[in-house]
């Protein structure tokens, strides 16, 4: 009992660490994702395959094996990261993806009409784009974009095997010095992110409500 | 100078023609109906007049600028005519009078006071003074189609271009929106109207085309029109609608 005590000021690192790689990979993945998903639904097609490639392989790869190409992999082209910039890489990289779909898919459901009465007005492309299309189309992006956000926060969880020291990681040092304590310490990890992701999908189901 | 000149054009989308030689001069101050059945082209000219579309052959003029010139810029072109639309195609994030003041302020470059005051003076030319806080989604059909008309009026086109305007609408408050265009047509705004009012059409239009297949089969002032259409296509179609 003692040794679970101990550890929960390391948990609680550990899960400042969890909030700072998830939080600047939430960023990194709504800018990647906004840039990319607006290019991809104003492209023509042929400039569009480049990035429709990058989504469609970054959809397609699993998370952690990305982790380790970008950690293990790319230091053998000179390319160093630490394990913190490797772990939000990744991440931001793969729910970017993601969120480009999210962006590119409100874009598109935005209906033509809107478009065309904003060109008939004479408002240019980047006009529409900003001042018509885009503030219609962030209401729809945000249920998903929430709903993305609580899958980054759960799949930080992968950083622990790059040696990310975050609320897993803490954990499973811990354990290992004290294998006895793996129950309370694993329950108490798998409640710190329910209790961290639950309001994010409460919120996501609620504006889903309320924007639909 | 015609306010608008349409000269052999042609229009095809894949192998589907949909306009095979179209010419049609409207003089400033006239108001043109276009009337046909239903994929016989009509909404396709109102498109190709503000390069919505774009067509294959032909030439197509608006108030002495060449819209198939492609030195020409959208935007010049488009502040010389105004489209209205079927659906309204109001910007439902915006109140009204931000639907209004948009196309002024973004592409005039008028200040926000100076939009804002003609924006308001439009409002209540089309009966909406106290509707200009009001989103599109609070309103009824008939004034956001108002409302749309005066966003389009908003730009002081030289043309103003109505796409079914009223074919979307319970057929009781048409007229609430024929009432505003009877009134622009009063005030010799020049408008082109594809539309199924043929009682509008009969009242307001200086001259009424029928189009079929892609064709202008029949154009005459509306008197004659109605009274003693001349092609059996015509003849066959106001049967039909009257």
């Amino acid at each position: 009992m003692s040794s679970y005590l101990g550890a929960l000021p390391a948990l609680v690192r550990g899960l400042g660490t969890t909030f700072a790689v998830a939080l600047a990979s939430m960023v990194l993945a709504v800018t990647f994702g906004f840039i990319a998903g607006t290019l991809r639904s104003t492209l023509p097609r042929a400039l569009d395959l480049p990035l429709l490639g990058l989504v469609e392989f970054l959809r397609g790869i699993p998370l952690l094996v990305l982790m380790y190409f970008l950690f293990f992999g790319l230091p053998q082209l000179g390319i160093h990261t630490t394990n913190n910039v490797a772990a939000v890489a990744s991440l931001a990289l793969y729910a970017g993806a993601l969120g480009s779909e999210i962006v590119r898919g409100a874009i598109v459901s935005i209906p033509a009409g809107q478009t065309e009465a904003a060109a008939a007005l004479g408002l240019n492309t980047f006009s529409i784009l900003r001042l018509v299309v885009i503030p219609q189309a962030v209401r729809r992006m945000l249920p998903p974009f929430v709903a993305l956000f609580a899958l980054i926060v759960e799949s930080s969880s992968l950083a622990a095997l790059i040696d990310v020291t975050d609320l897993l990681q803490a954990a499973r040092q811990n354990v290992e010095r004290d294998p006895d304590i793996a129950l309370p310490i694993y329950l108490t990890v798998l409640v710190a992110y329910f209790i961290v992701n639950y309001p994010v999908s409460l919120a996501s189901q609620r504006l889903e409500k309320k924007l639909a | 100078m015609s306010a608008l000149e349409l000269k052999n054009v042609r229009k095809a989308f894949g192998k589907n023609e949909v306009l095979k030689d179209i010419s049609l001069g409207v003089e400033r101050g006239d108001v043109c109906c276009i009337i046909g059945p239903s994929g016989s082209g009509k909404s396709t000219i109102l498109r190709a007049i503000n390069r919505l579309v774009l067509i294959d052959a032909g030439t197509i003029v608006v108030d002495g600028l060449s819209v198939t010139d492609p030195t020409v810029r959208d935007v010049d072109l488009r502040r010389k005519v105004g489209m209205v639309f079927q659906q309204f195609n109001l910007f439902p994030h915006m109140t009204a009078q931000e639907n209004v003041t948009l196309g002024p302020r973004k592409v005039l470059n008028l200040p926000k006071d100076e939009a804002d005051e003609r924006a308001v003076k439009l409002l209540a030319k089309v009966g909406l003074a106290d509707k200009a806080a009001s989103r599109p989604a609070q309103l009824s059909g008939g004034q956001q189609q108002r409302v749309a008309i005066a966003r389009a009026l908003a730009m002081e086109p030289a043309l103003m271009l109505f796409d079914e305007a009223t074919s979307a609408l319970d057929p009781e408050i048409t007229g609430e929106v024929l009432a505003v265009m009877k009134q622009l047509a009063a005030e010799h705004t020049t408008m082109v109207c594809v539309t199924h009012e043929m009682g509008f059409a009969r009242e307001v239009a200086t001259d009424v085309v029928f189009m079929d297949g892609g064709l202008i089969v029949e154009s005459a002032p509306p008197d004659e029109f109605f009274g003693a259409p001349k092609m059996e296509r015509t003849k066959s179609f106001l049967s039909k609608v009257l």
